[in-house]
């Protein structure tokens, strides 16, 4: 696709290195995207609850994507590009930068026992295998010989500035999610990482977002096709850049970015921040996000389409969903009397306990297939309101609820969160996501644009559908109320 | 012993009116039957006598035709306990029948449960107060319709309104008077308990005891029926003893589960526990004999429910149902995936081992892995854990458990019953096991057999002997703890009140 912009307009480029794959952006300095590209992988899952990822395969399906964009862009001046990706991994690089064994990512689920044991030592509030310092003490208790080879741990994102720049980086919008972190200083914590006796000297540099890590070199320009020298920003994580394409963030709203699972997000206005929710630098400093990574979610859904629906149909997604949807409209509000716990794969955020499952109680013989999957969508809203409730639970922080991804496209369930919540729900379906955040970062670090604000000034008015709670919102409270009892009661170590 | 001599014996359930005519193997020579429609009315559940009886008349009639009348020798019968059948001095129906399952009373067993009389009446009787319990029907009646018990002259069960229909004696027998009325130690009308119920003044109502009620039948009925005139009549123990009967499981040491639209779990016992803990029902059967009995509130209704709105399959004929859960059988594993089921899906809550008005279903453990095939299978889990967990209440030791009801017909279940209990489970020819009981109980006043082990030999076919799996049985044990530690945090959840939305 040729842009329109003509010859030599200046653009810069965002890429998001995903679960499922790269995508890429190519936004030109009016703030236009000009063009858009992406290229998938796999996930390997070796054994239960093991999710590695090949970092080879981040690179090439990163060559692609940015050679897409450069044939596209015949001629643009390339200004600079930044990288948001999936967080943490582990990715262990040895002498010479080779990986040493394939990233542990975000999803793996090994590092149970080390969650416990840094847990127990009482130094780091709540933990779970998601987090960085649990993956890496679980390769040094697993892998000793591979682990006495490491000199470096990078990040997902921090390993593609590394191909394009020999540089070996770590953002800061990362620290929050390696439990070894000094959010004062923003940078390692020595101490941290000395209490869990890992080595002192395999943490890569930290960078700002916005900051120039290095400049694409002369090799990684010929699998590119970008030019080199072409300033590489520091990054973020997937969260920041995905709250940053919404053009929320700033004021009192909160963003629920929805797939499989969610991850909820909102500015940091408090002046402690609840404990169930990870507090990340945002890219501009001083400001911070909170986030409440869940595991619940649309994966819910999907697992509902298996057992109500049947194997055979639930491919044909749309139709399936569309079913389902209606069966729930069918029953009332309460579901009659019948609650879904939504933590098929364990909860992260408020529970943030990988063992939990999910359960359908309340049930008697009068319950039928309706109240069932109703209860699904309203329970996975529940799990949003439990979140929320925590960081704002007198309802004046968080006043709108801004919901993108995949579930957004539902009117019915977006105006069920406005009424469980008790917020105004705005829906995004169409939000361009985290590699257009990147980009938009991107420009920020070339100077485009001051900040995120004037970009949104520039790029004009935040579109979308608006729900409001109605009538019925109240009639929740109760129902929530045996919700969290349940959690309380049947949920323990 | 006469071979050729045939045992007509009836079963009146609280729906259906069954006859069976047996010969002295135990094999149905002929068979009939015809519903019974119950009057719900909110909260009450009744049954027209007259209708009762003239139901009984004609499914006897009917039965009779399809066998050689003239080898009958003896008429047995059985019928559903509990309720409140009453009569006047000339045998006439005061009123319709209060069941078994009528609710009227609910709010008089709560105050006698808050204000201590359901505990005394505990310590003398061993079973737990309900609001179809005849003791709560005539306190219930006495407050709130005294002028039926002034016309009333005797307070019958179901079997006895039948059995003086066909011989106009006026008796009952211990399994039915057992609860409420009889001092659970001696065997006799305990006027303790008629005081604590505050029924003292109505005891004339109460009619005489006897083992096994014994008559002679009506020769106008002799007529009716084509029967030889005077025919013996052996009206044996209520339904659940007489089920117990017909499938061997009236000895200490057997459990006897019926699983059905209910799960009744009983295991006779030789001696009375000094202090019982309070679940369940005790019952008097015979001096030196008595039988606990754990009633689960629902067994097969989970199954049906699971498969109507999991499975999204309605009313299976039993071909298909047997192969739907074979195919179950072969797709899952013990354990399902450790999801746990709770059976607790009446609107009433559980009964048994723990009473728990407000007790409601639930699946337990559900990961994103799951199948629907691991929710059934977790369903017929469920179900086993709640036998496990009345067996338990009962606390006495028991080697097997014998098997009847529509839930005996899956081998699937079968097995599980037997993994999660670590006791053999049998399963029987007969699914007549109450009529069975009672036409066994027949064949000894009959003296075709010496008693009645010789007569259960001799009638009673086990149709198949499942074995539990030792290493199935201490997964399922574990799992079984987690049941248990489940339903105990549920406990105060289950209080808070779930109020239905309405527009």
């Amino acid at each position: 696709m040729l842009n329109k912009g003509g010859r030599n307009m200046p653009a810069v480029i965002g890429l998001d290195v995903g679960t499922s794959g790269v995508k890429g952006v190519l936004l030109d300095s009016k703030g236009r995207v000009a063009s858009q590209a992406s290229a998938s992988y796999e996930t390997d899952f070796p054994r239960r609850g093991w999710a590695e990822q090949d970092p080879d395969d981040w690179w090439s399906a990163t060559c692609t994507v940015l050679r897409t964009l450069m044939g596209s862009a015949q001629g643009s001046q390339i200004d600079g590009l930044a990288i948001s990706s999936q967080a943490p991994a582990l990715v262990p690089l040895g002498e010479n930068g080779r990986w040493i064994r394939p990233a542990l990512i975000w999803m793996d689920r090994r590092a149970t026992e080390e969650s416990k044991t840094i847990v127990r030592s009482g130094e780091f509030g709540h933990c779970d295998p998601y987090f960085l310092a649990p993956k890496v003490l679980w390769m040094k208790f697993h892998e000793p010989e591979l682990f006495s080879r490491v000199r470096s741990v990078v990040q997902v994102n921090g390993y593609i500035v590394f191909r394009l720049t020999g540089a070996q980086t770590m953002d800061v919008t990362h620290g929050g999610l390696t439990l070894l972190w000094d959010p004062e200083r923003e940078d390692w914590d020595a101490i941290k990482i000395a209490q869990l006796g890992l080595p002192p000297d395999i943490w890569p540099r930290v960078v700002e977002a916005v900051e120039v890590a290095e400049g694409v070199s002369p090799e990684a320009s010929r699998q590119t096709g970008i030019p080199s020298g072409v300033p590489v920003f520091g990054g973020a994580i997937d969260a920041v850049t995905a709250a940053l394409a919404t053009g929320a963030g700033m004021g009192l709203e909160a963003v629920e970015m929805t797939g499989t699972s969610s991850v909820l997000a909102m500015r940091d206005h408090l002046a402690s921040s609840p404990p169930e929710w990870i507090r990340v630098r945002y890219f501009e400093k001083g400001v911070h996000l909170l986030l409440a990574p869940m595991v619940a979610g649309g994966g819910g859904l999907k697992w509902a389409a298996r057992v109500f629906v049947g194997e055979r149909t639930a491919n044909q997604t749309d139709a399936v969903y569309a079913a389902l949807e209606e069966c729930a409209r069918k029953s009332r509000p309460g579901a009659c009397g019948v609650l879904f716990h939504p933590y098929l794969l364990g909860e992260r955020s408020p529970i943030w306990n990988p063992f939990v499952r999910g359960s359908f109680s309340g049930l008697s013989f009068q319950s039928t297939r309706d109240d069932l999957i109703r209860s699904i969508y309203e329970g996975i809203a529940f799990a949003l309101r439990h979140n929320l409730e925590r960081i704002d639970p007198g309802g004046v922080l968080v006043r709108e609820l801004w919901v993108t991804g995949g579930s957004a496209t539902s009117r019915f369930w977006n105006q069920l969160k406005a009424d469980i919540t008790g917020r105004r729900v705005r829906c995004l379906p169409a939000a361009p996501g985290s590699a257009y955040g990147a980009a938009v970062l991107a420009g920020i670090g070339a100077g485009y644009w001051k900040d995120a604000q004037t970009y949104w000034q520039h790029a004009g008015e935040v579109p979308g559908e608006v729900f409001n709670p109605s009538e019925i919102s109240g009639f929740y409270d109760e129902a929530f109320a045996r919700y969290k009892a349940f959690c309380e009661k049947l949920i323990r170590e | 012993m006469m071979r050729e001599d045939l045992i007509l014996t009836i079963d009146v359930g609280t729906s259906v009116v069954k006859a069976l005519i047996v010969n002295g193997n135990g094999h149905t020579i002929a068979r009939a039957a015809e519903s019974m429609n119950v009057e719900y009315c909110g909260l009450q559940a009744e049954l027209d006598m007259e209708t009762v009886w003239k139901t009984v008349a004609r499914v006897m009639r009917s039965c009779l035709n399809r066998a050689p009348k003239e080898q009958v020798a003896a008429v047995g019968l059985t019928a559903q306990g509990d309720g409140c059948w009453l009569i006047d001095a000339e045998g006439r129906p005061t009123g319709p029948a209060i069941l078994w399952n009528d609710g009227r009373a609910n709010q008089l067993v709560q105050q006698w449960e808050s204000d201590g009389t359901a505990a005394r009446f505990f310590t003398l009787n061993h079973s737990m107060l309900f609001p179809g319990s005849q003791g709560t029907i005539l306190k219930w009646l006495d407050l709130h319709d005294p002028d039926r018990l002034h016309r009333s002259r005797w307070a019958l069960y179901c079997k006895d309104w039948v059995f003086y229909r066909l011989t106009g004696m006026v008796q009952t027998d211990f399994t039915d008077a057992s609860h409420p009325f009889l001092n659970i130690r001696t065997g006799q009308y305990s006027t303790d308990i008629l005081d604590l119920l505050g029924i003292s003044s109505h005891s004339r109502l109460l009619p005489p005891i006897a083992t096994v009620e014994e008559g002679r039948l009506r020769s106008d009925l002799a007529g009716f029926l084509g029967l030889r005139p005077s025919l013996p009549v052996i009206a044996g123990p209520f339904d659940v003893v007489a089920a117990l009967i017909g499938i061997g499981a009236n000895r200490p040491g057997v459990g006897g589960t019926v699983l059905g639209t209910t799960v009744v779990n009983a295991l006779f016992l030789d001696s009375l526990p000094e202090n019982p803990v309070p679940g369940g029902m005790t019952l008097y059967v015979a001096p030196n004999r008595w039988l606990k009995v754990m009633a689960v509130m629902l067994g097969t209704p989970n199954l049906d429910w699971a498969l109507q709105n999991l499975a999204g399959k309605r009313e299976m004929d039993s071909t298909s149902l047997s192969h739907y859960l074979d195919s179950i059988g072969e797709t899952t594993r013990p354990g399902a995936g450790g999801i746990i089921y709770h059976p607790y899906l009446s609107p009433s809550g559980e009964r048994a081992p723990f009473v728990k008005p407000t007790a409601r279903a639930q699946f337990y453990g559900l990961s994103v892995s799951h199948r629907t095939e691991d929710l059934i299978r977790a369903v017929l889990e469920g179900v086993a854990y709640s036998i496990r967990d009345a067996y338990e209440g009962i606390a006495q030791d028991y080697s097997a458990i014998h098997l009847t009801g529509g839930g005996a017909q899956s081998s699937l279940w079968c097995q599980i019953i037997a993994d999660v209990t670590g006791r053999e489970v049998v399963t029987f020819a007969s699914e007549e096991a109450g009529a069975l009981g009672a036409a066994i109980n027949a064949a000894v006043k009959l003296n075709m057999y010496r008693d009645v082990r010789a007569a259960a030999a001799a009638m009673i076919h086990e149709k198949v002997r499942y074995s539990p799996t030792p290493a199935h049985h201490t997964l399922y044990s574990e799992r079984f703890k987690i049941y248990r530690e489940i339903y105990r945090r549920m406990w105060n959840i289950w209080d808070l009140d779930a109020t239905e939305f309405r527009v």
